[in-house]
């Protein structure tokens, strides 16, 4: 027989903890129909029975129309979900809060038991109710979450599910005042740890500092760690998803085109989605970390002020910081922020964060062009892509979020011990998300592009044509690239800009390989053996996980500015790119338009995935427009004296773009998104 | 007095809440903020905001703007509870 039973209780009591007690790994998370707010399902065998679980998101009321997506979703399971008990559970030390929902559930007359959580810390802090009282007090069953084995917890829920379903009693709704009377037996301790480290790390003077001590801690684990696995696996995928089939497919005489669309595009889709998955993996195990430890809470409390200035609460500063990183771990962490419109926001700032990807081609223009001053030219890209967020939050939230709150209240959980069972699992349900969701999309961005890239072009070399259709479509589209000061003959750059949006460090191979005249399309590596790839990918690794400590002392990779600025003698390919761009001024023009330009495929998925379709679409439309008219003002600005006239009309059309599209966010898209958010609120 | 006007480490009960945000006056009630409830002032957060309030057993972060809707018992005042 089978039972279905429900999960509701207030954010930060252990509920997931106890869900992952309970299933173990029988568990799955989806979203709710129609919004971003996971649905966790699961269930658990036992005594030849089989107990499903629906886990609701944390809430602290659910009684009122208004609220968050959270509340809203919880109230219509509860009121309309099939389910046979709810399982209520109870934060031991903080009973009289979480007894008030307690009161709302009890009133919506089904049946019922308690689960009673952080006994353990209870317990110690001496507040620790005493259960069989409180039970008979409220006429319900209530069993020690913590204390209970998995196997007898599993065994006393299937029993009082039983009896309840057999005959379901209602518990009577009473003040929860009189709930509690006689139940505290102890004093509480008058000092406890939480308090005692909060001074610590609260501390007026100590606070900023620990701050980011942890935020530096939580980049260079997540970001360093992850990006020592990047080289490994994406040498490993590359052979088996791209190498390997299409070598094999040539040898059994499958047709060259048919090899192109499944190893090249779709096998080099899915090898690009592989490399973010060790980054996104450890940004998991670092957030849950910090989740799951309550240190959370304080860093938002500690950065609130500052990012109260820009709108936005203190939550969001962590996905902006992970930017620098990479910005899709930037939007996949935007989900830790529960409104939506504050969530849509830090999207579409995170897309100026330079990433590290784009450091790559900083540093390819830092060996040609910017040997003497690569170092401050860099920070201020840096600085102008914060500008850039900062701006794009000050405008999108007059056109399209006035009336967004930002300061609302946080729950300080109590400190508490990471438990890592439960990190290690829901970071594992993360990143399967992100590879099953977000994955759809990179592979299709990748594979049309990719295979643009390697279809041979319709013209022959002796015609003057190019290496391949994309770079066809970049010859065609140079002139539309001139007022950023790309000269009508580069049209290696203008490739660039198209392999920049597979992924951003693309940029700089496109480049190389085009200015060096390597003829591009059948640049296959060699075949080699699956024992010399392995072998190629453990060497890789091994001198990864050897260099790590430069990764730890410099997490974002700068010492590649000045290695740049320190090599000896420009190559053949590079000195063609000087002659190719219009001066230095066109090449940092350039840089800007890439700083601040199109998101990369993954990042695209990304957004899919957490902010849906229109919202990406405005985000993308409106990073691309801004890098333009950034790039035609810097080049403009530069060379203003050489043509005044020309640059004036040039950047009077630019600036009159952005302004359209700043009304254009009020006319056209304000009224559609909010039907959006409303229909999923 | 009001929340946002309470001394670091002092203890005092809730008189009434009277928060104009419907919105948020259910949420306070949500999180603890009842009459005859006791708040602390534990921490400021740097520059002066949020604060950090202990009510009852819970700790939460709220701004001085909504802390100053929080009434608070004066000595003579008694906190009737629920």
């Amino acid at each position: 027989m089978s039972h279905h039973i429900t999960l509701v209780g207030n954010p930060n009591t252990g509920k997931t903890t106890l869900f992952n007690k309970l299933a173990g790994t029988r568990q799955k998370v989806g979203n709710w129909a129609g919004v971003t707010v996971d649905c966790k399902t699961g269930f658990f065998p036992v005594a030849g029975q089989r107990v499903d679980m629906t886990d609701l998101p944390g809430i602290y009321s659910f009684a009122t129309e208004s609220g968050g997506i959270d509340e809203s979703v919880a109230r219509h399971f509860l009121n309309k979900g099939e389910y046979d008990v709810i399982v209520n559970v109870v934060d031991a030390t903080n009973l009289k809060r979480n007894l008030k929902l307690t009161k709302e559930l009890i009133e919506l007359g089904r049946p019922m038991i308690v689960v009673m959580t952080m006994t353990d810390l209870a317990r110690k802090m001496r507040i620790m109710p005493d259960l069989e009282m409180l039970a008979e007090n409220m006429g319900i069953t209530i069993l020690d979450g913590h204390g209970l084995s998995v196997i007898d917890l599993q065994k006393q829920v299937l029993a009082l599910v039983e009896t309840l379903k057999a005959n379901p009693i209602v518990a009577q709704s009473k003040p929860v005042k009189t709930w509690l009377s006689g139940v505290m037996k102890q004093q509480a301790k008058a000092h406890n740890t939480t308090e005692f480290v909060d001074r610590i790390v609260l501390h007026p003077l100590l606070g900023i500092p620990i701050f980011l001590l942890a935020m530096y801690a939580m980049f260079a684990l997540a970001i360093g760690l992850g990006t020592l696995f990047i080289d490994p696996i994406d040498s490993f995928t590359a052979y088996w998803f791209v190498s390997f089939p299409s070598h094999w497919m040539q040898q059994v005489g499958v047709p060259h085109w048919i090899i192109i669309v499944l190893a090249n595009g779709l096998g080099g889709g899915a090898e690009l989605v592989a490399t973010f998955v060790p980054v996104i993996a450890c940004l998991y195990l670092c957030l849950s970390f910090l989740e799951d430890s309550g240190y959370m809470a304080r860093a938002a409390f500690i950065i609130d002020r500052v990012m109260l200035s820009i709108g936005l609460p203190g939550q969001a500063f962590i996905p902006l910081l992970l930017g620098f990183g990479c910005n899709v771990t930037s939007i996949m962490s935007t989900r830790s922020l529960s409104n939506p419109k504050q969530r849509m926001l830090t999207m579409a700032m995170a897309p100026f964060m330079s990433c590290s990807a784009r450091l790559a081609v900083y540093v390819m223009f830092v060996s040609v062009f910017f040997r003497d001053n690569g170092g401050s030219l860099v920070f201020g890209l840096y600085l102008l892509g914060i500008l850039m967020a900062v701006g794009t939050a000050w405008i999108f939230r007059k056109q399209l979020f006035k009336d967004v709150h930002a300061s609302s209240f946080i729950e300080m959980p109590h400190y508490h011990r990471p438990r890592w069972g439960n990190i290690v699992l829901s970071s594992w349900h993360k990143v399967r998300g992100f590879v099953i969701r977000a994955g759809k999309t990179i592979i299709v961005v990748s594979a049309i592009l990719t295979i643009l890239n390697s279809v041979p072009s319709w013209r022959s070399a002796a015609e003057g044509g190019k290496p391949s259709a994309l770079a066809e479509v970049g010859q065609v589209i140079t002139p539309a690239f001139s007022p950023i000061g790309m000269g009508d003959n580069n049209w290696p750059a203008a490739v660039g800009v198209f392999t920049g949006v597979l992924a951003k460090e693309a940029v700089v191979g496109t480049m190389d390989a085009l200015y060096s005249n390597v003829a591009g399309g059948n640049d296959q590596a060699e075949y080699i053996s699956p024992f010399a790839n392995l072998k190629a990918v453990s060497a890789i690794l091994w001198s990864n996980l050897t260099g790590a400590m430069n990764t730890l002392i410099d997490p974002l990779g700068l010492s590649a500015v000045s290695d740049a600025q320190h090599e000896e003698t420009l190559s053949l390919g590079h000195q063609k790119m000087v002659s190719l761009f219009n001066g230095w001024q066109g090449a940092f023009a350039y840089l800007v338009f890439v700083l601040l330009y199109t998101p990369c495929a993954a990042a695209i998925g990304a957004l899919v995935k957490e902010g849906g379709l229109l919202w990406t679409g405005v985000v993308t439309a409106w990073s691309t427009s801004v890098a333009y008219v950034g790039a035609v003002c810097t080049y403009q600005v530069l060379t203003f004296s050489q043509h005044p006239t020309s640059s004036l009309v040039s950047m009077g059309i630019a600036i009159a773009w952005i302004v359209l599209f700043v009304f254009g966010l009020k006319w056209w898209i304000k009224p559609t998104l909010d039907k959006n958010i409303i229909a999923r609120g | 007095m009001l929340l946002s006007e309470l001394p670091k480490g002092k203890v005092a009960k809730i008189h009434f809440v009277a928060h104009p945000h419907e919105d948020k006056q259910i949420q306070l009630s949500a999180l603890g903020f009842d009459p005859g409830e006791t708040v602390k002032l534990m921490m400021k957060a740097p520059f002066g905001n949020p604060l950090q309030i202990k009510v009852g057993a819970t700790l939460i972060a709220i701004h001085t703007d909504d802390a100053q809707y929080i009434h608070l018992c004066d000595e003579q005042c008694e906190g009737h509870d629920e």
